[in-house]
Parts: C-alpha cells; sequence; structure tokens
C-alpha cells in the first residue's frame, strides 16, 4: 500500500444501513481523499500501515468498542502512538469519539479528537493539521540520532538517557565513536573545495576574517559527518564539536550550518533534548532551526540576546566568516537575521516531561567582540524570560522563524505530556 | 520639514547639541531590524516636525560614536538633550512604543 500519506477507516455502527454512514460521511471522507488519504478496512492487517499514520472517522455512536478494538489491532500493541478520531456533527459521532478518548487515556493512550463543523475551509485546515501531527509522530519515532562523542562535559542537564527519549519523543539515541569523524576529518576522501564554495561565494567578503583554507578545513568536517551519517544509518547528529579543535583542529560551526539547510538535523555539543527540539521543528513544521546560548537576559523589557557560531545560511538575510568564537579557530557564521517573528523552545526535565515554548520578534541583531559570533536579540511577545532565571531547563534554546507556540504545544499535548 | 542628518564620528557631537529631544539611530547596512525601523523614524520625525531631531549613525563607518555607547547590539536607539544620554532602546521597537517614549521625554 503505497502512494499516500495516511490511512483512515471508517467506523459505524451495525444499526446504520450502509447508505446512510456513506451519505454521512462523504464530506469528510471527500476532505481525507483530497489531503492525501485512502480508505482502509478494520482492522487491517496489512504491514505497511505500521510506518504510516491511521485515523479513524466516527461515524455514528455506538462504536466506542469497535473504535477500540480497530485501535489496539492496528496499533500492534503500541499504546503510545497518538489516536486521531474524527467526529462530526450528526449521528451521536461525538459523543462516542468522546466516550472512545477517555477510554484511550484511561488506559495511558494518547488521542486527539477532530471535531468537523462544516466548514470545508475550517476542516480541511483542521484534517491536515492533525495529519501533520500524526506524520511528525511517525518520523520522530523512525529517526536515528547519532550523539557523535557522547554530550560535552558541561551539558551536566542536557543529557537525558536514550530510553527516556525513547519513550517520551522516539527518536533512537545512538551514541557514536567520534574516532571516525576525526580521522576523516583529517584526511577527507572527499573533495571540500565546492562544499567550501556554498560558503565563499556567499560570505560577505569585506566583514570576513578567515582564509579559504580555513574554511575548506572546517568543510571537512561536513564530509565526514556526512560519511557517518551513512556508515551508522544515522538521520540526526548532535556533535561534541568541541573535541575537534584540538584534533584535527578546526570547528564543526560550518559543517553543522550546512548539513542542517540540506534538512539534516545537526546540532552542537552533543546537546540530546536541543537536538530533539530541532527534529521536532523539522519533522512538524518542515523547516531549519537555530540553536543557540542565551548570553543575556533583560527580565524589565522581557528581551534576551542569544548567540552562537554556527546557524543555518537559509534562515539568515547575510553573513560573514570569523573564527570560532571561544577557541579562536576553525571558521564560525557571523550572521544576520531579518527582524521576524520567532519561536523559542527548550526541552527539558529529568524525563524529558517539560518543554518552554515562547513567541516573540527579532528586534535587533549584535557585533559584540566578546559574544559567540552571530548574536540576535528576541523580545518576547509571550510567556516570561524570566522563567529562565528561577526555572531553567538548561543552556541552549532553539529558535525557529514563524509563531509556532499554538502549534507546538497542540502537539506537545497529544504526543509527549503526561 | 522634519530633521533626519546622517553623521559619522567627527560630526557626532555637534548633531546632537540641540535643545531639542535627538533620537540617535545607530545602525549598520547589514543589519534586518535596522531596516524595519528606518522608516518608523522617518515617520516619527514628520509627526514631531517641530520638536524632534533624528540622527542616523553608521556604525560601521563611525566606530568610536559606537564604542562610546557600547552598542552591541544594533539598532540602538539614543534619546539625548543638550548632548545629554536621557534614555536607550535596543532593537526595532513598534512605532507606537517610540511615539511615546518621545512624548514622555519631550
Amino acid at each position: 500500500m503505497t502512494g499516500h500519506r495516511f490511512v483512515y477507516s471508517v467506523v459505524a455502527s451495525a444499526l446504520h444501513d450502509a447508505h446512510s454512514v456513506a451519505a454521512v460521511t462523504a464530506s469528510v471522507r471527500g476532505l481525507l481523499d483530497e489531503l492525501g488519504g485512502s480508505v482502509v478496512d478494520i482492522p487491517d492487517a496489512d504491514a505497511d500501515q505500521s510506518a504510516c499514520p491511521h485515523v479513524y472517522v466516527v461515524a455514528t455512536g455506538g462504536t466506542e468498542r469497535l473504535l477500540l478494538d480497530a485501535i489496539a489491532a492496528g496499533s500492534d500493541g503500541n499504546t503510545t502512538e497518538p489516536t486521531v478520531l474524527v467526529a462530526h456533527r450528526g449521528h451521536n459521532s461525538l459523543p462516542a469519539a468522546l466516550e472512545t478518548l477517555a477510554a484511550i487515556q484511561q488506559a495511558g493512550g494518547r488521542g486527539r479528537i477532530v471535531s468537523v463543523t462544516g466548514d470545508v475551509a475550517a476542516d480541511r485546515v483542521m484534517l491536515d493539521e492533525a495529519i501533520g501531527d500524526l506524520e511528525a509522530v511517525v518520523a520522530m519515532r523512525s529517526t536515528r540520532l547519532g550523539v557523535i562523542g557522547g554530550p560535552s562535559s558541561w551539558l551536566v542537564a542536557s543529557s537525558p538517557g536514550a530510553e527516556v527519549v525513547r519513550r517520551r519523543w522516539g527518536p533512537e539515541v545512538v551514541t557514536v565513536s567520534p574516532t571516525r569523524m576525526i580521522e576523516l576529518t583529517r584526511t577527507p576522501v572527499t573533495p571540500t573545495g565546492v562544499l567550501a564554495e556554498r560558503f565563499t561565494k556567499v560570505a560577505d567578503p569585506v566583514r570576513s576574517t578567515v582564509d579559504r583554507r580555513a574554511v575548506d578545513d572546517a568543510m571537512g568536517v561536513r564530509a565526514a559527518l556526512v560519511d557517518v551519517l551513512d556508515h551508522d544509518s544515522l538521520d540526526a547528529v548532535t556533535v561534541r564539536c568541541f573535541d575537534l579543535l584540538g584534533d584535527p583542529g578546526t570547528s564543526g560551526c560550518l559543517a553543522l550550518a550546512s548539513l542542517n539547510d540540506d534538512g539534516i538535523v545537526a546540532g552542537c555539543e552533543g546537546d540530546v533534548p536541543s537536538a530533539l527540539a530541532m527534529l521536532w521543528v523539522r519533522h512538524l513544521l518542515g523547516q531549519p532551526t537555530w540553536m543557540a546560548n542565551p548570553a543575556s537576559v533583560d527580565v524589565e523589557r522581557n528581551q534576551l540576546v542569544l548567540a552562537h557560531c554556527t546557524v543555518a545560511p537559509s534562515m539568515v538575510e547575510s553573513f560573514s566568516l570569523d573564527t570560532h568564537f571561544e577557541s579562536g579557530m576553525g571558521v564560525g557564521i557571523s550572521a544576520q537575521f531579518a527582524a521576524q517573528p520567532v519561536t523559542l523552545i527548550r526541552l527539558g526535565g529529568g524525563d524529558l516531561d517539560e518543554c518552554w515554548i515562547v513567541e516573540g520578534d527579532i528586534v535587533a541583531t549584535g557585533d559584540d567582540a566578546d559574544l559567540c559570533r552571530t548574536q540576535v536579540t528576541v523580545s518576547l511577545s509571550s510567556g516570561s524570560v524570566g522563567d529562565l532565571l528561577t526555572h531553567p531547563l538548561g543552556n541552549h534554546l532553539v529558535l525557529a522563524s514563524g509563531h509556532h507556540e499554538r502549534r507546538l504545544r497542540s502537539w506537545w499535548s497529544m504526543a509527549v505530556a503526561d | 520639514m522634519p530633521w533626519i542628518v546622517e553623521v559619522g564620528d567627527d560630526e557626532f557631537n555637534d548633531a546632537v547639541d540641540t535643545k531639542r529631544l535627538v533620537l540617535v539611530d545607530l545602525w549598520a547596512p547589514w543589519c534586518g531590524p535596522c531596516r524595519m525601523v528606518a522608516p518608523v523614524l522617518e515617520a516619527l520625525s514628520k509627526e514631531f516636525v517641530t520638536t524632534l531631531k533624528v540622527v542616523k549613525v553608521n556604525v560601521d563607518e563611525s566606530p568610536r560614536t559606537a564604542q562610546r555607547y557600547q552598542a552591541r547590539s544594533i539598532p540602538m536607539l539614543l534619546f539625548m538633550r543638550d548632548g545629554e544620554l536621557v534614555d536607550t532602546v535596543v532593537g526595532a521597537q513598534p512605532e507606537h512604543v517610540l511615539r511615546a517614549r518621545i512624548e514622555q521625554l519631550s
């Protein structure tokens, strides 16, 4: 079963004849087909379904047990997979959906009801979003995240166990020895010239301070990481990148930036919660993110300054190439973001069951010699920057372009929160 | 006529030495938020045509002024009177916020 985005089943009580069920669900089925769905009977033993979101249309009342049985069969015992139930306005569909979801949640399961209204445009948006949420769950669960070299030693609150990540968020976390990456960076098997030109041709030549040789060396890390991704069947990485400064003597900033632009989530310092937040945005919203340090906060103005030495070039207006801040070695990116709405995300807690999500706007760009090279000031429009001082979840924050708090919280409630 | 001038390090002191309220815009061509605030300042200079002077300083070309006011993030807006600093705002603020600040300081 291929070529579709998701599958759906229409569940009706035996009291209702097929013609009546078809009539009452015609609009919903039409929308689901339009959104890339393929109707299947329940339960369906087709093995392909496990990798594909499954939506249940609650056609009539009296379907509660049918639904629970079908969901149990479809999930193959995996109770962490969220269920989306679609209810409509007639035939006691919504009451049945409410009772069913309550039972699912009482049993420790997850899910959400999409209650369509008959407004086709609004219904399409709601259904598309719900299906996108399920796709993100499936994508997270199928991701292998490599922690190359393990978490950096200073990430004392940001090094959750692989079991916690798998259970709570879905990705499989594997710790990968840095040896292969270091050796391949030292003696690249792939020419780095073309890769380096991705940066040297676009960087501001006036403000850039590093030479071409340094850029070539830094892009050797990218070539090495691509090899490691392939060798270890990884989908994403977070790299204990400071170790590269000693041997082979360059920084990972350019490599991580270019991978993020190519759709491969690549985080710094072996920080797993940040890499998870980056994966979350990538799978749910399809966009790259920027991982950065909060360098300072202004509680009165509800602003904070973020800074880091790597950023995906597609996220910024312009950039120049400088050394990596702390070491003065390798190549860092000093980029200028456009003034724009943004969302900041931080995951944390011992069980990765806490999140800090706020919205704001980039209102200034920085050029402070005492900070990591790319610097922005974000003025928050939701939440309080003071939270970071009283209840920090860790160091790094992840910035995504646009305002996405509602969508992220909705997904969080369905897929992660207790 | 709205009073907007573009000055460098050497002309800065003279430019801000006035009884009017002066709004100094520390900016750079590569700064996205600076481009966003520029038309706002232009509009405010027209609105407060008799009471406000806007002084624009390109920090790349005027590093001494940038250093003097520790402009680590731009746009940085300085409110000055008689050559003295009376308030500072970092970042591209909405027009109504800047208007309120000008009215308060005028």
